[in-house]
């Protein structure tokens, strides 16, 4: 079948079907004379929302980096980042250290950058010096002396108050005994305890006497003896007295100088107060040998928990946050932000069966570490780590930092645990994330719009220009070179950057998808090394294209195969009524391709009514509906106005048993449906693409390049006869970035392709009639529809007696 | 206190307790004395006649130490407790003895101490007396041991006096 008059002017020159990229005024040979590039292609709105949400210091405005994955969101911020985080200054160092007021509640203290570790040593080397210093005065001559003193006086004054009842008694005749338990008194006789014979002898008054005496005594006695704890108390305070002065003495001299050094930080100087009041009251901890005896349960050794578990565990420093080693405010990425990692956890010991746990073993989290500068974090991460984004949210309102566990956090355990004194929060918190997550959030989320005022939006797409594509090609070569992969030569430049414009879908723009272009230089690399090129090609270029698209393409091999074998019927020649080669796009994974779908229409008279077959099975999603529903008002306001639409049709997909959605296929039914009405056969060696509006004008679609090569590819594979092509909407040529061989097909005029503006062109080119006499005979079929549609009405009455219902 | 006589084989090592609290040191003091010196240990437990006199008069009342309470003591119960204390004595020796070889002897005795201590004392160069509730019978002892010059007298009431008196023990053994 020879093309029609109407078609050629419609077709499209093959320059239109690909634009190709130059770099040759670029002048370079290869990537390797290009210079690195500081700058972000085509990103200036991301990266002014970026420079703005830094650098404005006000809260709230945190960033929230949204764009889809791979378009280098965390690379941009992190950049941006480091431009800035070195002329900022250092944040301080935080400590904790036992708080000897409230021991559950650890103190905090806040030191300049980089004191930290130096404290915590010399706390230590302090620790030290009263190990040695302490035990040394208590040896000393002076404090034995005073210490024998106070034990003689108290002695003394017990021996004396006894001693004194003894005298007294002995003259009253009376012994005072020791017993096994205590004292006694017993009447004497010659040198020895009157016997009890000889007590019973003694004349009555002689027996009471005696017994008065010993009474009065006895009671003597006992407030003499009540009076020995109160002495010994006095003893004991004396003692302690003593010891306190002793202890002093090596005390005051080793912390005196060590407050000397930070006299500036008067927080470290009040702490070391009263490491001093605490060493004076426990110095008999440090009395104790070092390397005690182990510990024993019942005879069996038990571990020792820690080289450092002893009283004196008190007196270290927890060194939290420290920043002896960077320069700048922090920049802080935290891969797995669990609750823990992001506000810092208190980790606990097993001892004896019992978790316990103290001020040092308070760990850091995220926030602390970036505390001062900036944290990126991965917002979908956070949201479904249980609790982070809470803990998150709650750590940015309220400007501080409270290390707890979760569990304490919601209130769920009372067992004892540690409430460390919150660290005071300054923190610019980026979220990187795609845009779904930053509305949803923006939608749901009442806190999150006062916590996350700056979006900071990624565009996947930039406009392609002569300067794009050379900032593209600058890209490349940074790539190249961080990647470490064997530079490319121009025109590999040049094939990489026409594949970004067939990525975008859009023969003017090009994708920014930095990932896939970093992913397709790698394989690039693979089949340059292959092929034992120090320089990849644009061969090795299209090689890694089709071996991706060859590595994906089972799928599309399986359905084109059903085709030419006839299973499913896609005619490529020949012309019928009704019946009209659409086009879909497939998306499986990463891989889209389109295949030819026969759509056929039947018409009969009928209530007006277009059935769109797809939906009744519920095949069709709402949009393919809508398109089948507008072309139903093209009809019915082009054709017949004045008459009812008195026309039954019915469009299905044929052969399709999944679902159908879009409205790229509301032309191809159009077409199909006029075709019917007119009766005029369709040429079947064509295939047809575009939504249509009520109006009949064509609109454009996606996937234009993909559901044209699907077409190009099974017309191939039959043999091009030089008749066959496709129809597609004429907004969509700016789109078009097809394949070489498609291209040349063209060029050879081997196959076609078709700008169409409105219905009547297609028609036009579909069936090799005109218009006016294609859509006379559209106007003459439905009007006589209506004229039949009429007919019955008027012979009525017998039809409704035919009708009735037979009476019971 | 006494010196002890520089350079005498000494051959038994004395040792006299009575029902008060220090005893068991000194005992253990005075075997673990006898097993390095190798000297026989001759330990003599003195049950005090004067408590036993005292325990039969009727009203006999003990004041606690240092609790302050007053209980009444009768002389079964007094005999009771000196036999526990005699029997705790014996074991510690005992016990000391299957250690560490130690030739020994235990006696119990009761009534006028210092003559027959003194009997049993006769050839021993130390004597080590832990009588707290026995003073009289402790200070004649001493009187004798003088009167004697054959052998040192270490003598201790309180726990603290026992404690000094082993340390200045150990010293004059250095």
């Amino acid at each position: 079948m020879s093309e029609p008059l109407a078609a050629s002017g419609r077709r499209l020159a093959p320059a239109q079907l690909r634009r190709k990229c130059s770099l040759a005024e670029a002048g370079f040979a290869t990537t390797d004379e290009l210079p690195d590039t500081t700058d972000l292609v085509g990103q200036p709105r991301a990266v002014e929302a970026i420079r703005f949400g830094v650098g404005i210091r006000s809260a709230g405005y945190n960033l929230f980096a949204m764009g889809p994955d791979g378009h280098g969101r965390h690379t941009t911020v992190r950049r941006l980042l480091a431009e800035r985080a070195p002329h900022e200054p250092l944040p301080q160092d935080w400590c904790y250290v036992f708080n000897f007021d409230t021991p559950h509640k650890p103190a905090r203290l806040d030191l300049p950058a980089g004191r930290a570790i130096q404290f915590k040593q010399d706390m230590q080397r302090l620790v030290e010096g009263l190990r040695a210093g302490i035990p040394a005065v208590f040896e000393t001559d002076e404090y034995r002396a005073r210490q024998q003193e106070i034990e003689t006086e108290f002695n003394d004054r017990q021996q004396q108050a006894m001693g004194a009842i003894g005298e007294k008694a002995r003259k009253e005749g009376i012994a005072l005994l020791r017993t096994p338990a205590g004292f006694a008194f017993a009447p004497m006789h010659k040198d020895g305890v009157l016997e009890p014979d000889q007590f019973r002898a003694l004349p009555e008054a002689e027996r009471q006497r005696i017994e008065a005496t010993i009474a009065a005594l006895q009671e003597e006695l006992e407030v003499v003896i009540q009076e020995v704890p109160k002495w010994r108390r006095e003893a004991q305070r004396k003692m302690r007295e003593l010891n306190r002065q002793v202890t002093l003495s090596a005390v005051s001299s080793l912390i005196a100088e060590l407050t000397a050094q930070y006299a500036a930080l008067a927080q470290v100087c009040r702490y070391l107060a009263k490491v001093q009041e605490d060493v004076l009251d426990h110095a008999e901890i440090f009395r104790q040998p070092k390397e005690g005896e182990q510990p024993t349960l019942f005879g069996i050794p038990l571990a020792r928990p820690e080289p450092g578990e002893s009283p004196l565990r008190r007196y270290q420093v927890n060194v939290f946050v420290e920043h002896s080693k960077s320069d700048g405010a922090p920049i802080v990425y935290e891969d797995n932000p669990n609750h823990g990692n992001l506000v810092g956890r208190i980790e606990h010991i097993a001892q004896m069966g019992m978790l316990v746990t103290d001020f040092t073993l308070i760990k850091a989290g995220a926030l602390h570490r970036a505390n001062g500068g900036y944290l990126i974090l991965d917002a979908l991460k956070v949201l479904t780590h249980p609790f982070s984004w809470d803990a998150l949210k709650r750590a940015l309102r309220s400007g501080e930092i409270r290390a707890e566990s979760p569990a304490q956090a919601l209130g769920l355990i009372s067992t004892v645990s540690l409430e460390p004194e919150p660290i005071p929060l300054d923190v610019k918190v980026v979220l990187v994330g795609e845009r779904l997550i930053y509305y949803l959030l923006y939608e749901y989320d009442p806190e999150f719009r006062e916590l996350f005022k700056v979006a900071s939006d990624f565009e996947e797409i930039i406009e392609r220009t002569g300067s794009s594509e050379l900032a593209q090609a600058r890209t490349i070569a940074m790539l190249v070179r961080s990647e470490k992969l064997r530079p490319l030569d121009r025109a590999a430049v040049e094939r990489m950057i026409e594949h970004g414009s067939r990525y975008a879908g859009d023969a003017e723009r090009l994708s920014l998808h930095l990932r896939g272009l970093a992913d397709l230089l790698r394989e690039t690399d693979y089949w340059a090394q292959t092929a034992g090129r120090a320089l990849a090609t644009a061969e090795d270029v299209q090689r890694a294209i089709d071996a991706r698209e060859r590595r994906q393409d089972r799928i599309r091999h399986r359905l084109q195969q059903e085709v030419l074998r006839g299973t499913l019927l896609i005619a490529s020649e020949g012309a019928r009524v009704g019946q009209v080669n659409g086009l879909a796009v497939l998306q499986l994974g990463g891989f889209a391709f389109g295949m030819p779908n026969r759509i056929t229409a039947r018409v009969r008279l009928g209530g007006g009514k277009v059935v769109d077959i797809e939906r009744e099975a519920e095949l069709g999603g709402p949009i393919h509906s809508k398109g089948v529903l507008i072309l139903s008002g093209f009809l019915a306001g082009r054709y017949a106005v004045r008459q009812p639409l008195s026309l039954a049709a019915s469009l299905v997909f044929e052969q399709s048993y999944s679902g159908v959605e879009g409205d790229s296929a509301s032309s191809a039914e159009l077409y199909a449906l006029l075709s019917a009405l007119a009766g005029a056969p369709i040429r079947q060696s064509l295939a047809v693409t575009g939504s249509v509006n009520q109006h009949g004008d064509i609109q454009a679609i996606g996937g234009v390049n993909e559901k044209i090569e699907g077409f190009f590819d099974l017309c191939r594979a039959r043999a091009l006869d030089g008749t066959q092509g496709v129809l597609i909407p004429a907004s969509n040529v700016q789109h078009l970035m097809l394949r070489d061989e498609l291209v040349e097909a063209v060029a050879a005029g081997r196959f076609h392709l078709y700008a169409v503006e409105n219905v009547d062109q297609g028609m036009e080119i579909l069936t090799g009639i005109p218009a006016d006499i294609l859509n006379r005979r559209v106007e003459e079929r439905l009007l006589d529809f209506a004229s039949r549609a009429r007919a019955p009405a008027a012979g009525e009455g017998p039809k409704k007696a035919w009708r009735r219902r037979p009476q019971p | 206190m006494a010196t002890a006589p520089a350079a005498v084989k000494v051959r038994r090592v004395v040792v006299a307790l009575d029902a008060s609290a220090p005893g068991k040191a000194a005992l253990e003091a005075a075997a673990a004395l006898a097993a390095r010196l190798d000297a026989e240990l001759v330990a003599v437990f003195v049950e005090d006649i004067n408590l036993l006199h005292l325990a039969g008069l009727p009203f006999a009342r003990e004041i606690g130490y240092p609790s302050a309470i007053r209980r009444s003591i009768d002389a079964p119960a007094m005999e009771r407790t000196m036999r526990l204390f005699a029997d705790e004595a014996r074991r510690s020796v005992e016990l000391f003895a299957e250690r560490t070889p130690l030739r020994w002897t235990f006696e119990v005795t009761r009534g006028s101490l210092p003559e027959q201590l003194l009997e049993s004392a006769a050839e021993a160069e130390f004597i080590i007396a832990a009588l707290a509730g026995s003073e009289r019978a402790a200070l004649q002892l001493a009187e004798m041991c003088k009167e004697s010059g054959s052998s040192s007298l270490l003598w201790a009431r309180t726990r603290r006096e026992l404690e000094a008196l082993l340390r200045e023990l150990r010293r004059r053994e250095e």
